[in-house]
């Protein structure tokens, strides 16, 4: 090859280099994260001891969430408290994850005021690496086959 | 002195040579950086979601098909479940407890559903969108979660539900669900 040839290929390989460094860098900011901190997102909500103390976890939520999912579910938010921790009634709680994917969790809660078997669905989507589109639902008018199908 | 139209052209014995094991490094990185940019981009493709399974996508096409004639959707619940799940509805003339639960769960939203959307699918679990003969969502939403038969033909196990909104924060929430 000539000096002029392998020039040239020097510089190919650069521009591929950058390409993939950049491009790397946008495709994987989603990846790996998605079903992990969407169980970290909801121990850190309903995983305490007492839920008067929840401020170091709600720091820790800012990080995590959207702007705007934060502005919907932060502890400021009077109408998201009572509907989120009503039911715990000042008691413990503790998170068991029956179902983990990608943006769809669904979790039992342990509190001496909630059914042992109630199950709770968390679904998300991760935007620029932050979770958002935050939908949660309680699971009613359940049909079990025989054990559950989880 | 005019230098338009003119390109300056370095002659071949000037150019600074790049070394045989600087290419070879170079390529080694390049290479690797873009298998790893092909994976990253089929593992973002692939995530969590599948296709539902046929015999879930028959089975609800029948359900609802059904338009709770009890008739009919025991012979859909015969078609599709497996005795172990089936036997637990206990037919009779008189309507069982399960029976009347199953049918709740997905005809008692004040309309009668027509059709359905899966609005997502992952294996094991779909979460369904109903709608009225307006095409109207009917919400709440519902999830099933399944387990298959060996073959993949025969619904072994499951849990049927509505999704309920617990916050008023929600766009699909609403005090009386019908």
């Amino acid at each position: 090859m000539t000096a002029r040839g392998k020039q040239r290929l020097l510089w190919v390989l650069v521009f591929i280099i950058v390409f993939n460094v950049v491009f790397g860098f946008f495709a994987t900011r989603n990846l790996g994260v998605s079903r992990n901190v969407g169980c970290q997102v909801v121990k850190l909500m309903y995983e305490f001891d007492d839920p008067l103390y929840l401020g170091p976890n709600y720091a820790r939520l800012k990080e995590i969430l959207s702007d705007s999912m934060w502005d919907k579910l932060n502890i400021d938010n009077d109408q998201r408290v009572v509907n989120s921790y009503y039911k715990f009634l000042n008691e413990s709680s503790s998170v068991d994850f029956v179902f983990v994917r990608d943006g769809f969790i669904v979790y039992r809660l342990h509190n001496d005021n909630i059914a042992e078997g109630t199950l709770w669905v968390f679904c998300y989507d991760i935007v620029d690496g932050k979770v958002d589109n935050i939908r949660e639902y309680k699971l009613v008018s359940v049909y079990r086959g025989v054990e559950g199908g989880f | 002195m005019s230098t338009k139209g003119s390109k300056s052209k370095i002659p071949d014995e000037e150019i600074r040579e790049p070394g045989n094991l600087t290419l070879i490094l170079l390529g080694v990185v390049a290479l690797f950086l873009t298998l790893f940019s092909i994976y990253s981009i089929y593992l973002s493709l692939s995530r969590d979601y599948v296709k539902p399974p046929a015999v879930i996508v028959s089975f609800l096409d029948e359900v609802i098909a059904s338009n709770t004639d009890k008739t009919d959707f025991v012979t859909v619940l015969n078609k599709y479940l497996d005795t172990g799940v089936s036997s637990g509805f206990g037919w009779s003339a008189t309507p069982s407890h399960n029976w009347v639960a199953f049918k709740r769960t997905i005809f008692n939203h004040g309309d009668i559903p027509v059709s359905y959307e899966i609005a997502a699918s992952y294996e094991g679990l779909i979460e369904l969108v109903l709608y009225d003969v307006q095409g109207d969502a009917l919400y709440p939403r519902l999830t099933l979660a399944y387990k298959l038969s060996d073959d993949g033909q025969t619904i072994v196990d499951f849990t049927f539900a509505r999704m309920q909104p617990f916050s008023i924060l929600d766009s699909e929430y609403k005090e009386d669900w019908g």
